[in-house]
């Protein structure tokens, strides 16, 4: 077969381009048409395939990681012995106190507002200039509040989330992307005021363990199953997806799920050990230069 | 095989011992042409020996070789200062225990540590220095070095010379022999300005280094006379370009000479590396160097005095010349 490169005549080569392509596509077509007959008679087969070819993704190819946590019981001594364990051992009930950075605009207030919809037992204060975090801090601790959250905000959309734990837990700061709210998902439900479901998926290492549990913490301790809500923080690749929906099952093998809520996308970008301080240390903060393989997490 | 040991304490009161040993690689005598690429050659594998149960109360804040780098001190969170056996699995030699309360919201935690074969030199943040004999549990003597210290170290050689700084707090050498000799009296607070109406003779250890001599001192309405103990007060740094004081908060320190006290070097909250010389009797920092954005935390020796290694907040370990103020190299950790 004369290969189609060396052909000069422009016509020529393109009628022989298309056959090639043609045949191969005809190829596959057959493969798939004989497999699909086998395997529809032999199940089995399908399976073995399956199992086989799983392809490689940047997840299943993930860099070794010392720091993933598996049934290590120094990191369980540690976990009932931290800043929550009153929430996880007490049962101690979150009460979250929202504000927003200095002189924000309407879109921060409308996120606010979804924000105090998602979390039970919630209330939003409007940030006056004259005080700062610590005194703001020093306030909440006074009233027995258990977080903070900070809605930073640039070029009018809110683009960070400051989550301090009280009294003296881990401050985390994340990065907001991809709002989007409740009103602007098509065919979104209502919420109701049951207690929401939680679902976290994928906090590994020492570090996804200390910011999974800083957003447990967040959610009442029993979710009333009534209600038929959930809120589940998957992450990914470093970034942490918020999504709540109302589930239904109807039947044992099928649920139907509406989306309720806010959508919203976290990326960690620093983490201290105490409440939040600026010259503090911190305990993890992201730097380009972390970036050193696209097979890299640190979640 | 070269194998390199650490030691590690942490905030759950557990002392571990990493024993990384370098693996022994066979080189493989020359490639031919069309053999299969050589293996990667084993990484060097570390073996973990934990000592001690998890427990808070228990956390360590500070910890040092004694002098003679038998024994590991320790100083934990709730007040033990323990001397550990490494050889014997870290089974504690010797232990002491001091009340660290709380003044006011703020815990009183170890600024300082160290260790001979005769006593254990601690110091807290409220500035209470104790030294305490090994030998003789009940010879404990207690000192008022100022209070919010933020560092205290003790001179590698003069056993008896201390260094404490901290937040308004100048970096002050003592002199714990001095310092003795007044326990039994009412111990003043150190001067900062203004004639100090000692009421006891002065040990005098050293001739106060001032700037101006005789003559002038009658123009200078404030002299800074050293308290008891004292043999040596820095003097904060010039006002800034507004003409404002700078503010002093020193967080670490480190004693630049092995032989003598003639150079310290002071890390600053605000990323400042400041160099005191002390032959010369000047009381400002012969080198005052910015470096990095963030507060210091951690400093330590590099070679022999010439080299200050430290590190800031923000997981970044700066290497600095103490001759000149200038970064040598700096390592943006993760």
């Amino acid at each position: 077969m004369v290969e189609i490169n060396t052909i000069k005549n422009k016509l020529k080569r393109e009628e022989l381009y298309q056959k090639q392509k043609n045949a191969k596509a005809k190829a596959k077509r057959d493969r798939r048409t004989t497999l699909q007959k086998e395997e529809s008679s032999n199940p089995e087969k399908k399976e073995k395939r399956l199992a086989e070819n799983v392809p490689n993704t940047l997840e299943n190819t993930r860099e070794f990681d010392e720091t993933i946590v598996e049934e290590d019981a120094e990191v369980a001594a540690d976990e009932a012995t931290d800043e929550f364990s009153q929430y996880f051992q007490n049962g101690l009930t979150p009460k979250i106190l929202i504000t927003t950075s200095k002189g924000p605009s309407a879109s921060v207030y409308e996120f606010a507002t979804e924000l105090v919809d998602i979390f039970p037992n919630t209330h939003f204060v409007k940030r006056k200039p004259q005080f700062e975090m610590k005194h703001i801090i020093e306030f909440s601790k006074n009233r027995d509040f258990t977080d903070i959250m900070v809605i930073n905000e640039d070029r009018k959309e809110p683009n960070a989330l400051t989550l301090i734990h009280l009294p003296d837990g881990p401050t985390a700061h994340f990065k907001l992307s991809s709002i989007q709210l409740s009103k602007d998902i098509e065919g979104h439900g209502r919420t109701s005021s049951h207690k929401p479901e939680l679902i976290l998926n994928n906090f590994n290492t020492r570090l996804g363990h200390t910011i999974g549990r800083m957003f447990t913490a967040l959610f009442p301790h029993v979710p009333e199953f009534q209600g038929r809500q959930v809120a589940t923080l998957h992450n990914q690749r470093d970034f942490i997806f918020f999504r709540r929906h109302r589930y239904v099952f109807k039947n044992a093998k099928r649920v139907n799920l509406q989306e309720l809520g806010p959508r919203f996308t976290l990326k960690l970008k620093w983490l201290q050990k105490g409440t939040f301080d600026r010259k503090g240390e911190h305990e993890w903060m992201f730097k380009p230069e972390m970036e050193t393989s696209r097979r890299r997490f640190f979640l | 095989m070269s194998s390199q040991r650490f030691y590690t304490g942490d905030e759950q009161g557990l002392v571990k011992v990493v024993t990384i040993t370098e693996p022994i690689v066979v080189k493989p005598k020359r490639v031919r042409r069309n053999q299969p690429t050589p293996e990667a050659p084993p990484k060097p594998v570390p073996t973990v020996e934990t000592w001690g149960v998890p427990d808070r109360e228990r956390a360590i804040q500070l910890m040092c070789w004694d002098f003679e780098k038998k024994h590991l001190a320790v100083a934990r969170k709730n007040g033990l200062v323990q001397l550990l056996d490494p050889k014997e699995g870290g089974v504690v030699v010797t232990e002491f225990k001091h009340t660290l309360g709380k003044e006011g919201k703020v815990d009183t935690v170890f600024v300082g540590l160290f260790a001979n074969s005769e006593s254990i030199i601690t110091c807290t943040n409220t500035g209470r220095l104790v030294v305490q004999s090994i030998a003789d549990q009940s010879k404990t003597t207690v000192l008022e070095v100022g209070k919010d210290i933020c560092r205290m170290r003790v001179h590698p050689r003069e056993h008896h010379i201390v260094a404490t700084g901290g937040k308004e707090q100048e970096l002050t050498l003592w002199d714990l022999k001095a310092l003795c000799k007044d326990t039994t009296e009412e111990i003043p607070e150190p001067a900062k300005k203004g004639k100090k109406n000692n009421k006891k003779a002065a040990a005098a250890p050293t001739p106060v280094p001032e700037k101006k001599a005789g003559g002038a001192e009658a123009r200078y309405k404030s002299k800074e006379i050293l308290a008891n103990g004292q043999l040596f007060k820095a003097k904060n740094v010039k006002n800034d370009h507004l003409d404002l004081r700078v503010p002093v908060w020193n967080t670490d320190l480190q004693f630049l000479n092995q032989y003598d006290t003639s150079r310290i070097a002071v890390g600053t909250r605000n990323h400042q590396i400041r160099v005191y010389d002390l032959k010369g009797g000047a009381r400002r920092p012969a080198i005052d160097a910015e470096v990095g954005e963030m507060p210091v935390v951690a400093m330590t020796n590099g070679k022999d005095g010439s080299e200050i290694v430290f590190s800031d907040t923000v997981t970044n370990v700066y290497s600095v010349d103490t001759l000149t103020g200038a970064i040598i190299g700096q390592y943006k950790g993760n």
